[in-house]
């Protein structure tokens, strides 16, 4: 649980815990290499200031990360303190140095060489601030007014305020990192002048066309992908909901769907969901205060047909069993004949994955070095790998950035 | 079996060894009185101070010395003695002995300007007619009655701890219990010195001249007293390992009582000062800590571990650590140990491979399931990956 209001002194409490393990496995649990073991020192005898250095420079988002980062499946999963007690609540410390401490980031004397970078996301300013940081000036192009992507986008304001996306935002090295906001750019562009203004092009343009496909939709049935439906809460596009809410899916974007439509004022709100809570993608934390908040949890359900009807909708589901895949962990389902069953919805939100909505590059990237063929464009995050968590986004921007690095040496 | 707490320590009865010393807790007889009835056996009252003007406290005084993880690993002070009229003081220890007669009521002296015979003998003489059952003699206060040459300015020196004891021991038939310091050459020398000046007892050790800390802003250390600090006494758990030490080297030298003080905490610290010679125990830093309650916690612990082990009185087994306290260069080394890690309480930490290639011989690595193996031929038996593992997985093993 994330704690709220925590002093140093029960920050360094919990820092205290740590084992000093010789090899630190935090640390490996940590996509976008953070020196975890480091900064829990530095944080054990209060020098908050170095704890944010060591995440900061590892990762330029990192106080959204200690926000969002699901690091009980990350850092925390190896923490040695959870084979005889609990792990250490590593997020929790980062959170805390990375709002209660300054970082400006040291940069070498410019190198002479420019990248573009298109997408203000989390892979996208991850690959900015690596590349800053060996010299490079970048220029960033994000279409949207906003950086961040998803975050700041569409996860719900009650998962992470503002001011830790906006200082995060404000700690990108500006005078290296040049983001161009409401700057759309197409295949064209990336083929054509990116590739021929600019050393390099990074593609992290993320994933914005919500995926809904395999279910027969009667028009004007009031159907929304997730994402649209998220951004347009979060910006007030949309205002308020009410009725029945039934959010498709099982991932923490669906779960944001359902909390954020009882947050705006569903009646009920229902997740639907096509396997077992066990095979459920959504990180425990983000599921259990969905459960809290009274989200209605349907299992083994997959949407046959979206029937219109008046103002709102008649969603058909099917039921499934489970059934064993030889060789694979996670358990299959098929539909059980005749088990279908119909409910009535104001709104149906579909939050089964996304795609980019227009295919920026040819060719594919190569997993090492991220570079697209042998152009001089490189792609990462969401867009390459349809879908994942912040902190991922971030490392895809790093390693990016290193293959960048290395191609233009 | 059935054991008892009671003791006659030194020919003075108590229902149990404990005491409270001769400092802050017991600052006046009111707040002795509650000691007793909390279940303390005896107490040493705050130091008597001549005159008064040289027991004029600053503020603070008083200082929690905690360790860089921030638990409390002990205490300074620069109190000084009472700042009480002597009078009144005997007016008191008359009262308290009439309530409480089957407690130990010792008085502390003394802080006088300089060592000047006529007071103590003075003094000694008025609390014999008070009726306090022993007179400890403050030879090892380590900073303010230092300064005007009492306290551990005679605990360094033999001739000056004959000369007080002796002045002290012509004007009472009482027990007589100098209580020395544990930072001077010669500790046994000082002991015998008392003993044959007549000492019934010792009592050992007092605080540890210190400084606790500094403030890293202002520059100024702990405590500041308007923006200046002194040297100042150090007690409470940090000093226990220096307590038992001393305790064990005085119970060596004489034969005469040992009254054990430095950093008690639980019933367990309280074995460990009797086994090294004590059969007495005074307390200050622990009831500073938690209070006068700490004392059934120390007789439940106590009795339990008496009744375990067979013993009836405490004189069964004071001193029994002693004969096993040698001479370092007549430890064996024919005995030759490895590290031998219990795979089933290794939390896999790797804590010992750590600090045994940083501090040792880098005799131990992590397998590939996170778990401790020693190279029993490089392992030299020093004991440090034992003494850190987080999981006490470590046990040293013959080779």
């Amino acid at each position: 649980m994330s704690a709220i209001n925590q002093t140093l002194k029960d920050i360094q409490a919990e820092a205290r815990r740590c084992l000093y393990c010789v090899d630190a496995p935090c640390q490996k649990g940590c996509p976008a290499s953070v020196d975890v073991a480091q900064f829990i020192r530095h944080l054990r005898y209060a020098d908050v200031k170095s704890a944010k250095r060591v995440i900061k420079q590892a990762n330029p988002l990192g106080g959204i990360c200690g926000t969002l980062c699901p690091s009980e499946e990350l850092c925390q999963k190896n923490c040695t303190m959870g084979r005889c007690g609990a792990p250490i609540h590593i997020r929790d410390l980062q959170k805390y140095a990375c709002a209660n401490a300054s970082y400006s980031p040291a940069l070498p004397q410019p190198n002479g060489k420019r990248v573009a970078v298109v997408g203000a996301g989390p892979a996208g300013l991850g690959c900015a601030a690596a590349l800053a940081a060996l010299g490079y000036q970048v220029e960033v192009f994000e279409k949207d007014g906003c950086a961040a992507g998803v975050v700041a986008r569409e996860i719900p304001g009650y998962r992470i305020s503002a001011a830790v996306v906006e200082n995060d935002l404000a700690e990108l090295p500006g005078d290296r990192v040049h983001i161009h906001y409401n700057s759309p750019v197409t295949a064209e562009d990336i083929a054509g002048k990116l590739s021929k203004e600019y050393d390099a092009v990074f593609v992290g343009a993320g994933l914005s066309a919500d995926r809904m496909s395999g279910v027969d939709i009667a028009p004007g049935a009031p159907v929304a992908g997730c994402s649209r439906f998220l951004a347009e809460l979060k910006s007030g596009a949309v205002k308020s909901v009410s009725g029945t809410v039934v959010v498709i899916g099982g991932g923490d974007s669906a779960i944001d769907a359902v909390c954020s439509s009882l947050a705006c004022g569903a009646d009920k709100a229902v997740l639907a969901y096509r396997r077992s809570r066990e095979e459920m993608p959504a990180c425990d934390e983000e599921f259990l205060s969905a459960a809290d908040k009274g989200v209605e949890l349907m299992y083994m359900v997959s949407p046959a047909s979206i029937m219109a009807e008046g103002d709102g909708a008649a969603v058909t589901f099917v039921r499934n069993r489970l059934v064993e895949r030889p060789g694979e962990s996670r358990k299959g389902f098929e539909p059980v004949p005749g088990s279908e069953f119909t409910i009535r919805a104001s709104q149906v939100v579909f939050a089964i994955g996304k795609t980019a909505d227009t295919a920026l590059l040819a060719g594919k990237a190569d997993p090492n070095t991220l570079r697209v063929g042998d152009t001089n464009c490189f792609a990462g995050g969401d867009y390459l790998s349809g879908g994942a968590t912040v902190v991922r986004a971030v490392a895809d921007g790093k390693k990016a950035a290193a293959g960048i690095h290395a191609y233009l040496s | 079996m059935a054991s008892t707490l009671q003791v006659n320590f030194a020919g003075v009865s108590m229902p149990n060894p404990f005491m409270l010393s001769s400092a802050p807790p017991t600052t006046n007889v009111e707040m002795v009185a509650r000691c007793f009835e909390a279940g303390w056996g005896g107490a040493v009252l705050k130091t008597l101070a001549y005159t008064l003007s040289q027991a004029q406290n600053v503020n603070p005084r008083i200082t929690a010395v905690r360790s860089a993880d921030d638990q409390i690993i002990g205490f300074t002070n620069f109190e000084l003695g009472s700042p009480k009229h002597i009078e009144k003081w005997a007016q008191d220890t008359r009262w308290l002995k009439e309530r409480f007669p089957e407690h130990g009521v010792w008085v502390s002296l003394l802080h006088t300007e300089g060592l000047v015979e006529s007071q103590w003998r003075e003094v000694t003489r008025m609390f014999d007619q008070a009726g306090a059952d022993g007179f400890e003699l403050n030879f090892s206060c380590s900073h303010g009655m230092a300064e005007s040459g009492g306290g551990a300015t005679v605990g360094g020196n033999e001739e000056a701890i004959k000369m007080v004891t002796t002045w002290v021991r012509e004007e009472t038939r009482k027990p007589v219990m100098p209580k020395l310091p544990a930072i001077v050459q010669d500790i046994p020398g000082k002991a015998r010195a008392a003993q044959s000046a007549g000492a019934n007892a010792i009592a050992s050790i007092n605080t540890l001249n210190s400084l606790p800390g500094v403030d890293i802003h202002t520059f100024v250390p702990y405590p500041s007293v308007d923006g200046g600090s002194a040297f100042q006494g150090l007690s409470g758990a940090a000093v226990k390992p220096v307590a038992l030490r001393t305790v064990a080297q005085i119970a060596g030298a004489v034969d005469i009582p040992v009254s054990g003080i430095g950093g008690i905490y639980n019933w367990r610290d309280a074995v460990e000062f009797i086994l090294c010679g004590a059969s007495s125990l005074q307390v200050c830093s622990a009831v500073m800590h938690h209070g006068y309650r700490i004392i059934n916690d120390l007789t439940a612990g106590l009795l339990n571990y008496m009744e375990e082990m067979g013993f009836a009185t405490i004189s069964d087994f004071c001193g029994k650590a002693l004969p096993n306290i040698h001479r370092h260069n007549d430890l064996s080394r024919a005995y030759k140990l490895y590290s031998s890690p219990d795979p089933d309480k290794c939390v896999g930490c790797g804590r010992c491979a750590a600090v045994c290639a940083d501090s040792a011989y880098s005799a131990i690595h992590l397998d590939e399931d996170r778990r401790a193996i020693v190279d029993k031929e490089k392992c030299d038996g020093c004991g440090l990956c034992r003494g850190i593992c987080p999981a006490h997985a470590i046990s040293m093993q013959r080779k």
